[in-house]
C-alpha cells in the first residue's frame, strides 16, 4: 500500500528534476524576452494607475524606469544561470526572487495576469530544492546521483502547486456562485461578454465562442466539466496514471478556453505547466544521446 | 534513507506547508493578487449586460471604430481595458483621450480618424452576437480631436 511518504516524496531520478529546471528556466527566460515591451512599457503608465500587488506592495510609488530595466536584466541573466545550473545555490533563489519581483511589478498596473501565476510558483519550488545535481554546470565532471526522495519531493511539490491553483479557481466559482455556476447561463454570459470586450477594444475575438452563444444548451455541460477538472485537481498527485489523465483533461480545458474566449494560457497550453507529472528525463536523455552520436 | 540526512526533509516540509498555505490563503480574505490569487475572474454570477470601457475613434463622416490596445499605450488587450477603466474611474479620461489622440495622429491604421471619445457603452451581450450591436446605454466621459 502506498504511504503518504511515497506520495509526497517518492524516489525520483535527479535528471527529472534537472529537466524540469531546464524547461521552466528556459521558459521563464524566453517569456521575459517576449514581455520586454510590456514590462518596459509599464514605466510610461501614469503613476495614478499604480496598484501594487505581491512584492510590489512594499512600494508607495512606481519605480524609476532604470530600476525596472535593471531588474529585468538581472532576471534574464540569473534566469540563464538557473537554466544552466550555474552556481545554483545562489543563482536559483536569486532568479526566483527577481523573477517574482519583476512579474509582481508588471502586474501592478490594474491588471493581474493570472497566466503567470503558476510559472512563478514553479520557479520558486525549483529554486528551493536540489535541482542542479544533474545536467548542470555545477554537476560537470561528477557521476549522476542515484534516484532519491530528495529529488522526488520537489517534483511532487510542483504537481501540488499546479493542482492547488486549479482547485482554488474551482472553489472560487462554488463560493461565489454555488452550483448555479453550472446550471445557469453564467458561462454563456461570460463568453458573450468577454468576446464583446475584445471586439469593442479593437482586438480579435473567438468566432466559435460567439457562434455558440446562440446555443444555450451547450454551456451547462461545459461548465460542469470545467468545474469538475478544477475541483478534482488535488487527486492528480495521488498516483501517476491519475495525474496524467488529469493533465490531459486540464489541457483540454485550456484548449476550450482558447477556442471559446481567445484567452491563451500559454504555460499550460505548451505543456510546461504539466511537465512535472511526466517522466521528462526521457526527453533529456534522447536529446543527449542524439548530441553525443 | 538515514544517510540522506534530515535537512532535506525539514526543507521539504517547510516548502510543502508554506506552498499549501500560500496558495490557499487568498480564499480566506477572498482577494485577488499576484502570484497568489483567489482566481475571481469568471467566478461571480454574470448577467446578460456587458459594460464596456473603451476609446472609440470617429471619422469625419461619423463612422466609429474601437481603437486598438496600442493606441491606449499597451499591446495587451486586458491591460488596455483596465487602463481605460482606471482612467475613467480616476477622473483621467481627458488626459487618456489626449494621449490616445497623439498616438492616433501618427498611426496609419487610424489615418481617417479625426476625433475620439472615451466612453462607457452597455450592450445586451447575447443580442450583440445575434446581430444587434447597438449600445443600450452610452456615457461619454471625454472627447478630443486628432491633430495631424
Amino acid at each position: 500500500m502506498t504511504g503518504v511518504r511515497d506520495i509526497v516524496a517518492p524516489a525520483m531520478p535527479a535528471e527529472r528534476l534537472a529537466m524540469l529546471r531546464i524547461l521552466v528556466g528556459a521558459y521563464g527566460v524566453i517569456y521575459l524576452f517576449a514581455r520586454i515591451g510590456a514590462i518596459v512599457g509599464s514605466t510610461r503608465y501614469p503613476a495614478a494607475q499604480f496598484e501594487p500587488v505581491g512584492l510590489s506592495m512594499v512600494l508607495e510609488h512606481p519605480l524609476p524606469a532604470w530600476v525596472v530595466i535593471a531588474s529585468l536584466v538581472l532576471a534574464i541573466v540569473s534566469g540563464v544561470a538557473f537554466t544552466l545550473g550555474w552556481r545554483y545555490r545562489v543563482m536559483g533563489p536569486l532568479f526566483a526572487a527577481v523573477f517574482l519581483w519583476v512579474l509582481c511589478y508588471r502586474n501592478s498596473w490594474g491588471m493581474p495576469f493570472h497566466t503567470e501565476n503558476l510559472l512563478v510558483l514553479h520557479t520558486v519550488v525549483l529554486a528551493s530544492g536540489p535541482s542542479a545535481e544533474a545536467w548542470s554546470m555545477d554537476a560537470r565532471g561528477t557521476a549522476l546521483p542515484e534516484a532519491s526522495r530528495r529529488y522526488g519531493w520537489v517534483v511532487v511539490a510542483m504537481c501540488w502547486a499546479t493542482a492547488l491553483t486549479y482547485f482554488v479557481a474551482g472553489w472560487a466559482k462554488l463560493s461565489h456562485s454555488g452550483l448555479e455556476w453550472v446550471t445557469s447561463d453564467t458561462l454563456r454570459n461570460f463568453i458573450a461578454y468577454d468576446n464583446i470586450r475584445k471586439a469593442e477594444l479593437g482586438a480579435g475575438y473567438s468566432t466559435l465562442g460567439t457562434w455558440m452563444v446562440a446555443h444555450a444548451w451547450v454551456f451547462p455541460p461545459l461548465a460542469a466539466v470545467s468545474l469538475t477538472v478544477e475541483l478534482a485537481a488535488p487527486l492528480s498527485v495521488l498516483n501517476r496514471r491519475l495525474g496524467m489523465i488529469w493533465c490531459v483533461a486540464a489541457w483540454g480545458f485550456h484548449v476550450g478556453v482558447l477556442g471559446l474566449m481567445y484567452i491563451l494560457f500559454h504555460y499550460p497550453i505548451l505543456g510546461v505547466a504539466y511537465a512535472s507529472y511526466f517522466p521528462v528525463e526521457t526527453l533529456g536523455r534522447r536529446i543527449l544521446a542524439r548530441v553525443r552520436r | 534513507m538515514a544517510r540522506e540526512g534530515w535537512r532535506w526533509r525539514v526543507n521539504a516540509a517547510l516548502v510543502w506547508v508554506g506552498l499549501t498555505g500560500a496558495i490557499l490563503y487568498p480564499t480566506i480574505p477572498d482577494e485577488d493578487g499576484f502570484p497568489l490569487s483567489n482566481y475571481p475572474m469568471f467566478s461571480t454570477p454574470k448577467g446578460t449586460t456587458a459594460k464596456i470601457y473603451h476609446v472609440v475613434g470617429f471619422t469625419s463622416d461619423g463612422r466609429g471604430y474601437p481603437l486598438s490596445p496600442e493606441m491606449v499605450g499597451t499591446d495587451e488587450i486586458m491591460q488596455a481595458y483596465q487602463t481605460v477603466k482606471l482612467a475613467i474611474r480616476g477622473g483621467r479620461a481627458g488626459s487618456l483621450c489626449k494621449d490616445a489622440a497623439d498616438r492616433v495622429a501618427s498611426s496609419r491604421e487610424f489615418a481617417e480618424v479625426t476625433r475620439l471619445q472615451v466612453r462607457i457603452d452597455v450592450f445586451e451581450s447575447v443580442h450583440y452576437w445575434e446581430g444587434d450591436r447597438s449600445a443600450s446605454k452610452t456615457r461619454v466621459l471625454a472627447k478630443c480631436g486628432v491633430s495631424r
